[in-house]
């Protein structure tokens, strides 16, 4: 205790005179506020948006409902008896499919700028082609864009290198060793509790960085302790396996530059280089098809179910949506632009569409659970998997949006469609039945974040292990 | 009574090279045992083993009857160590690398007991506060005994001591090394300064290609004797 306290207070001492350490956690303080702010920001402008969407409907929504009731002109008039036209409540109140930012989304942005997270949602569905194209780079697949958890998983561990890399240099090249292996009778406890130092020096800072953005984020949604406590355990485990692989490094006894220059490749094999080979491999894998090609098949089926007899595509819908044969009128629905006509249109591309896009999807589904089981063993990758998952910003979390809205589409479809095939209208008390979309992030993945968190110790408690038996082979002197 | 050091049959090797043929030697309590030799001897790989620094090839290094390779911690303990340059940290005053060198052997002082071994060193008062790095050699040596003052050690190993100082200095350093041996410390110095060796020294060992091949009273010999013995030594 008296040895661990003597270098605390020398580590310290030291500390306060090196400038270039103060720096280098000072520009990246600023980094990871200015991270904070960015993601605040973001979050901040899509909470605005929200609203703002919001807001348009319940505009939308009242103005539909005055005009039910507004017969001050002739125009008015006309407009009040076609109110309840199910095509024109479609047309007029597209419901808004959100995915609402999670607690800790301002600290993880991931795909929160890339995919999309509002559809407005009709009875028929809108392919979005974009929806569809899958995201390849490995640095935007992972690391999203620049927020607080690219500073904790891409620059932290180069703090830790900068502060580390030299604390067995530092003292060979000052000649202390001899006395302090003297004097002590322990060099190598020395070098471990001048790491511990740093350790908890910066544990402390990461401690209190993460206490800031819990405050930034609960200044924009509800508190979320559990996601806090997950997200404080995983950085912390993080910081704490830099700092083993620092340790095993420098208890290797070579020089700083060489330290440094093992230290700064682990930090580019495990972030840049691993992640990008395996996406490699993995596009050579499962090899998708170009957006264009998809545009052109939509347009191709698009013209050719069009040109259809209309007695083909009534049947086809009758056939397949048997829940609507009450409203079957064979002689209205084989006029072509009939309403079944249309309807019937767009269920037969969209079932042609699906037979296109969901082995599509479940093939990107396939590659994407290959590439994350691939990078399951690589900390750096799973760690920013799992802080962005707890932001739900991660690919799982807009998929689970994109099934919901799908959904969201169907229970729409299935609550226009009786009135729109039967010609009947809606009553303005009927407005209060509409089918609302509610999301909320899928639950966490304990058993992921646990996986994680397991396999964090055991790689930290793997490379103090073999670093102890460094300490035995490597001498100091 | 127990020998402050001894050497059994100690012996070291680096694969094919001999650093130090099998050693027997024996330094009772109180005795300042200086060792002669050219570079690449011996000498430094003696003190090093018994500093605990490398692991003998055979034999035993003992620090007051324990084995040092096997008790390395504990033998430290009895043992102070001042190398040929004293390396402290140069942002830090004389004071402060005392102080933390003192904890690090389990110590703490006053600030005022700290100054007090400073000047039993020999340090000047007003280089107590000043930072090491502007330290002359024989300052930084002076910071290095008072670790060892202060460590209260009853073994001091040195190591070319004082290579580099100007004759005041190493009359001090003389002082202070006849006065740490009459309250008994024993002193194992490394050394090429035959007339030094000679005027403190009780005993004198002169070591040639790892082997020890004179150890003479330093009493019954002049520095000229213990020239002319040394250059026949070395041939």
């Amino acid at each position: 205790m008296l040895l661990l306290k003597t270098i605390f207070r020398h580590e310290w001492k030291q500390l306060t005179q090196q400038r270039w350490m103060w720096i280098s956690l000072l520009a990246f303080v600023l980094i990871s506020v200015l991270s904070l702010v960015t993601g605040r920001r973001s979050v901040q402008t899509r909470l605005t948006q929200i609203d703002s969407i919001h807001t348009a409907y319940n505009r939308d929504y009242a103005a539909v409902l005055k005009k039910f009731t507004d017969t001050s002109t002739a125009k008015a008039k006309t407009d009040a008896k076609n109110a309840g036209m199910p095509v024109m409540i479609n047309f007029r109140l597209p419901q808004p499919a959100i995915k609402t930012p999670a607690t800790l989304s301002p600290l993880a942005t991931g795909m929160m700028d890339i995919l999309p997270w509002y559809q407005q949602i009709r009875y028929v569905k809108n392919f979005n082609e974009a929806a569809v194209v899958p995201v390849s780079n490995p640095l935007v697949l992972f690391a999203g864009s620049f927020d607080y958890s690219f500073v904790l998983i891409y620059l932290l561990p180069l703090l830790i290198i900068s502060w580390c890399y030299a604390v067995f240099d530092s003292e060979k090249n000052a000649g202390t060793i001899r006395l302090l292996a003297v004097q002590s009778g322990k060099p190598e406890t020395i070098f471990r509790l001048k790491l511990l130092f740093r350790a908890v020096l910066l544990a402390a800072v990461v401690v209190l960085l993460n206490i800031a953005g819990f405050v930034v984020c609960s200044g924009l949604q509800d508190t979320n302790w559990m996601a806090y406590g997950w997200w404080m355990l995983l950085s912390l485990l993080y910081l704490l396996f830099w700092f083993s692989l620092c340790r095993l490094f420098v208890a290797f006894r070579k020089s700083g530059i060489a330290t440094a220059l093992y230290l700064i490749t682990s930090w580019l094999a495990l972030l840049l280089v691993i992640p990008s080979l395996c996406n490699t491999y993995m596009q050579a894998k499962y090899p998708l098809p170009l957006q264009d090609e998809i545009a052109a098949y939509r347009r191709h089926q698009s013209e050719e179910i069009w040109n259809s007899a209309p007695k083909l595509l009534a049947d086809s819908f009758n056939k397949n949506n048997p829940q609507y044969a009450a409203s079957i009128d064979e002689a209205k629905d084989t006029v072509k632009l009939s309403d079944r006509y249309v309807a019937g249109y767009y269920d037969l591309l969209e079932r042609r569409m699906n037979r296109v896009l969901q082995p599509l999807q479940q093939q990107m589904q396939t590659r994407n659970t290959a590439l994350q089981k691939l990078l399951a063993w690589n900390p750096a990758s799973f760690t920013q998997g799992n802080l962005a998952g707890l932001a739900g910003t991660n690919l799982a979390a807009y998929d689970f949006y994109s099934v919901k809205a799908d959904s969201f589409q169907k229970r729409w479809q299935a609550f226009l469609y009786p009135y729109h095939l039967a010609d009947q209208l809606l009553k303005p008390e009927q407005f209060n039945q509409f089918p609302q979309f509610s999301y909320q992030d899928p639950s966490l993945d304990v058993a992921h974040l646990r996986r994680s968190i397991i396999l964090l110790s055991l790689f930290s408690l793997l490379f103090l292990i073999l670093s102890n038996r460094a300490d035995r082979y490597f001498r100091f002197i | 009574m127990t020998n402050a050091l001894e050497a059994a049959q100690l012996a070291k090797n680096y694969n094919n090279h001999i650093a130090l043929h099998p050693l027997e030697l024996q330094i009772p309590p109180g005795q300042i045992f200086c060792l002669l030799g050219q570079n690449g001897a011996g000498k430094t790989t003696t003190i090093n083993l018994f500093l605990g620094f490398i692991e003998p090839s055979s034999g035993q290094a003992l620090i007051n009857g324990v084995n040092v390779a096997k008790n390395t911690d504990i033998t430290r303990q009895a043992v102070a160590y001042i190398p040929e340059v004293v390396h402290l940290y140069g942002n830090l005053t004389g004071v402060e690398n005392l102080d933390f060198f003192n904890r690090l052997a389990g110590f703490r002082f006053s600030p005022k007991e700290l100054k007090a071994f400073l000047l039993k060193a020999g340090l000047q008062e007003e280089a107590h506060e000043k930072k090491l790095g502007g330290y002359s050699k024989g300052m930084r040596q002076k910071v290095g005994i008072a670790i060892a003052l202060a460590k209260n050690a009853s073994v001091i190993l040195m190591d070319e001591p004082t290579s580099g100082l100007d004759p005041k200095a190493t009359l001090e350093f003389n002082a202070i090394c006849r006065e740490l041996s009459d309250q008994g410390k024993t002193i194992l110095m490394a050394t090429h300064d035959i007339f030094n060796a000679t005027s403190l020294g009780h005993r004198i060992g002169i070591m040639r290609d790892g082997h020890l091949k004179h150890i003479v009273d330093a009493s019954g010999i002049t520095a000229e004797g213990l020239q002319q013995l040394y250059f026949e030594s070395i041939g």
